[in-house]
């Protein structure tokens, strides 16, 4: 599969996996027991998200499902839960983003938001479902809002530092849905 | 996704079930995780034995920063807490003085009595590797395991006082779940009164007591240790003090600096029955 055409994804793909690898380190730093009132946003899944509306063909979905996986184990949370919710709203943003073709800055916000809010009450419902004791509301939704916030910040950093951007048109050319992207 | 041929359409049903059963197999992995969660959690610490040497080459010089940072920020503070110290040095000599003296008359009077007394406390010290990353679940990671002889359930204090509990061990780490967690419940006893109570962790620094009854006798600044029942904690090891919140609920403040959990010692209980590891055993035993 590696040819040289096939170079420049696996750019993208390292530099996914080395994203998620240092938010992953940086969550795990043993120095905010105190200051834990500032939770962590979600940024993995702003990460995917603002990677898929981007570049929905250089992500593939087992590359998600690794890290995802991997960031269960290590954040010590129910294995495979979040994983499972959230690649079915994963795909979703891909299908809408490789069907409908470029969003507004706008479209992209509400759109991200509300799947992000609609994957977390699944979550919540999940939880419940399979009585795990889930953390107070009140802290979810801070969480939920702060995730919310940070979004734009995301999207600029995905944009100017690892420059994951929209296809300039010319790119698009022979990569589709094709099983080449699984 | 411009100009789709024909053929892609069968690709897009076999991508469309490949992602299926990925989502299918999370599901199946949360699924047995949640039946069979101890086994569940062990094969999680032996992942975690693998994967978080992998974090090191990061995690190592985040904490050598963070911690760079923290010493410039106390430096300002120094001058005066170390004239504080001192202060407090000076009546300390007295009460060691004290302390010495008292220690040597209750141990000749012990022996006059032949009374036998709890074996000498043996514990392992371990480094904190990291936290749980979650803002709900507060947990750690020791660089202590199974081949260090750490098992479930053992108590892990710091310098001054209780900190939490170990809650699965890996070959090369164990997870520690903090006293202050939500799904923590410690059987303390509150001195001098002797009251047996339930600490009971809700993610904040000052967790909540619940006891039965006879709150009246209990006082702000009482002290509050580990009463023992349940044989998984070791008796007697100092947790905090009695404190009154704004709604007249006692809480504990913990003596445990949460601030700066670096190392950490497990104390070797030899009382654990290996069929009630990771869970449960505390909350069951202190009802009665």
């Amino acid at each position: 599969m590696v040819n040289f055409q096939n170079i420049q994804s696996w750019i993208y793909y390292v530099k996914y996996l080395m994203i998620c690898f240092i938010i992953l380190s940086f969550q795990l730093l043993p120095m905010r027991i105190v200051y834990q009132e500032v939770l962590w946003p979600n940024l993995i899944y702003l990460v995917t998200v603002g990677w898929l509306i981007r570049k929905p063909s250089y992500l593939p979905v087992i590359l998600i499902l690794f890290v995802h996986i991997i960031s269960d184990i290590v954040l010590l949370k129910p294995l495979g839960l979040w994983p499972a919710l959230s690649l079915i709203g994963y795909e979703f943003l891909r299908w809408r983003s490789l069907s409908q073709g470029r969003l507004k800055l706008g479209q992209e916000l509400v759109l991200v938001n509300s799947v992000l809010i609609l994957l977390t009450f699944l979550q919540i419902g999940m939880e419940l479902i399979f009585k795990i004791e889930s953390p107070p509301m009140g802290m979810i939704l801070l969480q939920l809002a702060f995730t919310l916030l940070i979004y734009p910040i995301v999207i600029f950093v995905l944009h100017s530092i690892l420059k994951v951007r929209h296809f300039e048109g010319s790119e698009t050319v022979g990569r589709g849905m094709s099983m080449e992207n699984l | 996704m411009n100009e789709r041929k024909p053929k892609d359409e069968y690709g897009r049903t076999i991508r469309l079930i490949f992602i299926a059963s990925l989502v299918f197999f999370s599901l199946f992995s949360f699924i047995l995780w949640k039946i069979d969660n101890s086994r569940a959690e062990r094969v999680r610490m032996a992942a975690l034995d693998i994967l978080m040497p992998n974090f090191e080459w990061v995690l190592g010089p985040l904490r050598g920063l963070s911690s760079i940072s923290e010493g410039i920020g106390s430096y300002s503070t120094l001058v005066k807490e170390n004239r504080e110290l001192r202060l407090k040095l000076q009546k300390m000599r007295d009460w060691r003085e004290a302390a010495i003296r008292l220690e040597e008359e209750n141990s000749q009077l012990l022996d006059l009595n032949n009374v036998r007394v709890n074996p000498s406390l043996k514990y392992i010290t371990g480094l904190v590797l990291s936290d749980s990353g979650s803002s709900f679940r507060r947990s750690l990671l020791l660089n202590i395991g199974a081949f260090d002889g750490i098992n479930d359930g053992w108590a892990v204090v710091d310098s001054s006082g209780l900190v939490g509990r170990i809650f699965g061990v890996g070959e090369k780490l164990s997870r520690v779940v903090l006293i202050i967690d939500s799904s923590s419940r410690i059987p303390v006893k509150i001195e001098p009164s002797g009251k047996k109570a339930l600490l009971v962790g809700d993610n904040s620094l000052r967790p909540p007591i619940e006891i039965v009854e006879n709150k009246e006798m209990i006082r702000s600044g009482d002290r509050v240790v580990t009463s023992g029942d349940g044989n998984v904690f070791p008796s007697d090891v100092l947790v905090g003090h009695v404190i009154r919140d704004a709604d007249q609920r006692l809480r504990v403040k913990l003596v445990a600096n949460y601030g700066r959990l670096k190392f950490l010692k497990v104390i070797k209980t030899h009382t654990v029955d290996p069929s009630d590891i990771l869970g449960e055993v505390i909350t069951n035993t202190v009802t009665d």
